[in-house]
């Protein structure tokens, strides 16, 4: 892998496509800005964590449609001929889209969204903190926001058209499915049991006198199983990625 | 340079594009590469360039597989497809970006095509018509000094200076080590252009021959009335009369008419094909 290339391929992606990126992050602002005057308005009707709720619809929704403009070339044929024979290998190619779409775009959207808390909190002249990104485990969604980004790119790399919204069903699909058969597996295992909730490979959560109770995997479990689900997963989807880019016919 | 042995290339398990071909392609030479409609010459010239992958078979291009598309072989490639693409950036920017990709890329040779054309480079690329646009793309095609340039159909949308301009520009940036593969419909855009004929139907070649060899075996010739002659291979009716191929033992000289040859290797394949071997 050549580091001046991914450079030039970088500098490729952001100047074609800099009026949209700039556009979305003024429009990104404006979204966010208007999620914390929705909270602030109707501030005795949300409780809990609204600012966790707020961090996550933007990052996702922005994340997803960010992500879904690396490799928009490949939804037509003479853009997608351009595209493969820029002289880059596909490692470099895919390389260059996951750095922009998970490192670059995290830290652009972080920034945007403690910029708009801050101005939230001042200008509304509320006593509460910025967003603790690391309490409660709440960072573990950064993680998972790195699944989305090799879900989708690898969305973009399978379907020619309409690659976003078809990635979307298909991950709705999958979480509905692992769902079902969770909570089936759940009821046959333990039949005697009233399930409420639960959520695969992490937890589950059940009635018992008349109380709530959260079970949660063991913690060394927990400790041994998340490396993969972190790390290993988005690097698998990102590989996946790459050999679908390397094998695309146009 | 380019070596393809028993190449085959189908869509799915019923459709096949390309049947067994065997080519080669020598650098320094201009190749035509024509065909009706669905002949296979896209399906060819993409699996050339790396953007499709031979069903059997192998090609090979400048000792590399296109299909595993190397950064080496894509530095020395320069595909303009028939429908071309280009970024949402003003020229200055395009050349900017896509220049440092390509190492030979001559940027003083862009401005003169770019004059030549009409084309002002502080225009932007998508407030350009369709033909302007291929000019762009044909001028940095030319300007990039790759080994291998591959263009097709890149006439389609030129008007008629620029076709002429397009001919000079491609006869000048000929080199011994450069080889130009064009494919088109419109025959007669590459009468004068081209060294050498590949004419191709139904995924297979019926015809590969240096336009020097072919002038000196086969007699071109315009006539009132049909001939009965055994020594015509094959005639038309033209708007002022009769377009006729004849054998040429004599080696008379004469102006090859592509089209008509293009008419008679799709209508009388065999009668061509057996004059050309008997000839020497």
């Amino acid at each position: 892998m050549n580091w001046s290339s991914i450079r030039l391929l970088i500098t490729r992606q952001l100047k074609e496509h800099m009026r949209v990126y700039l556009i979305s992050l003024a429009l990104l602002a404006g979204l966010l800005s208007f999620m914390f005057l929705l909270i602030h308005n109707w501030r005795d009707s949300f409780t809990g964590a609204v600012e966790n709720g707020v961090f996550l619809i933007g990052l996702f929704l922005s994340g997803g449609m960010f992500t879904n403009s690396m490799f928009k070339e490949l939804s037509n044929k003479p853009e997608g001929i351009w595209l493969l024979n820029t002289p880059a290998t596909s490692l470099e190619k895919v390389f260059s889209a996951v750095l922009l779409s998970s490192v670059v775009f995290l830290a652009i959207y972080l920034g945007v969204f403690f910029l708009v808390d801050a101005l939230y909190l001042s200008l509304t002249a509320q006593s509460g903190n910025l967003l603790g990104i690391f309490s409660n485990g709440f960072h573990e969604f950064i993680f998972l926001y790195l699944i989305f980004n090799g879900l989708v790119l690898l969305g973009r790399a399978s379907f020619m058209k309409y690659s976003f919204l078809k990635t979307m069903v298909l991950i709705i699909g999958v979480v509905i499915l692992l769902n079902t058969f969770n909570n089936f597996t759940l009821e046959y295992m333990i039949p005697d049991l009233s399930v409420t909730s639960s959520m695969p490979f992490s937890s589950f959560q059940f009635r018992h006198s008349g109380e709530n109770i959260h079970v949660l995997l063991p913690s060394s479990t927990r400790a041994a199983f998340m490396p993969f689900l972190w790390i290993l997963l988005p690097l698998a989807l990102w590989g996946i990625t790459w050999l679908k880019i390397k094998e695309k016919e146009i | 340079m380019i070596r393809i042995n028993q190449l085959s290339y189908r869509y799915s398990r019923r459709k096949e594009i390309l049947s067994g071909l065997d080519l080669e392609l020598a650098s320094g030479k201009i190749y035509g590469l024509l065909g009706k409609n669905g002949a296979g010459k896209s399906t060819l010239i993409r699996n050339i360039a790396g953007t499709l992958f031979p069903s059997q078979g192998s090609c090979h291009v400048l000792g590399y597989e296109p299909k595993r598309r190397q950064i080496d072989f894509l530095k020395e490639l320069f595909f303009v497809p028939e429908e071309c693409f280009l970024p949402n950036l003003s020229i200055s920017k395009f050349i900017d970006i896509y220049t440092p990709y390509y190492p030979r890329f001559d940027k003083k040779q862009y401005q003169v095509y770019l004059r030549e054309f009409a084309i002002d480079p502080r225009q932007h690329l998508q407030a350009l018509s369709f033909g302007q646009k291929k000019k762009v793309m044909i001028g940095f095609a030319l300007a990039a000094n790759t080994r291998l340039l591959i263009m097709d159909e890149p006439t389609n949308g030129l008007d008629i200076p620029s076709k002429v301009l397009f001919r000079n520009m491609i006869t000048e940036a000929s080199h011994p080590d450069k080889l130009v593969l064009i494919t088109s419909h419109q025959v007669r855009d590459l009468d004068e252009l081209i060294t050498d004929l590949i004419i191709m139907d139904h995924g297979e070649v019926l015809l590969h021959e240096t336009k020097e060899d072919l002038t000196h075996r086969l007699l071109f010739q315009a006539t009132d009335t049909p001939s009965e002659d055994s020594g015509v291979l094959y005639q038309e009716k033209q708007a002022h009369g009769w377009a006729q191929i004849l054998k040429n033992p004599m080696g008379l000289s004469s102006q090859m008419d592509m089209e008509l040859l293009f008419n008679a290797m799709l209508n009388s394949r065999t009668t061509i094909n057996s004059a050309l071997l008997t000839q020497p």
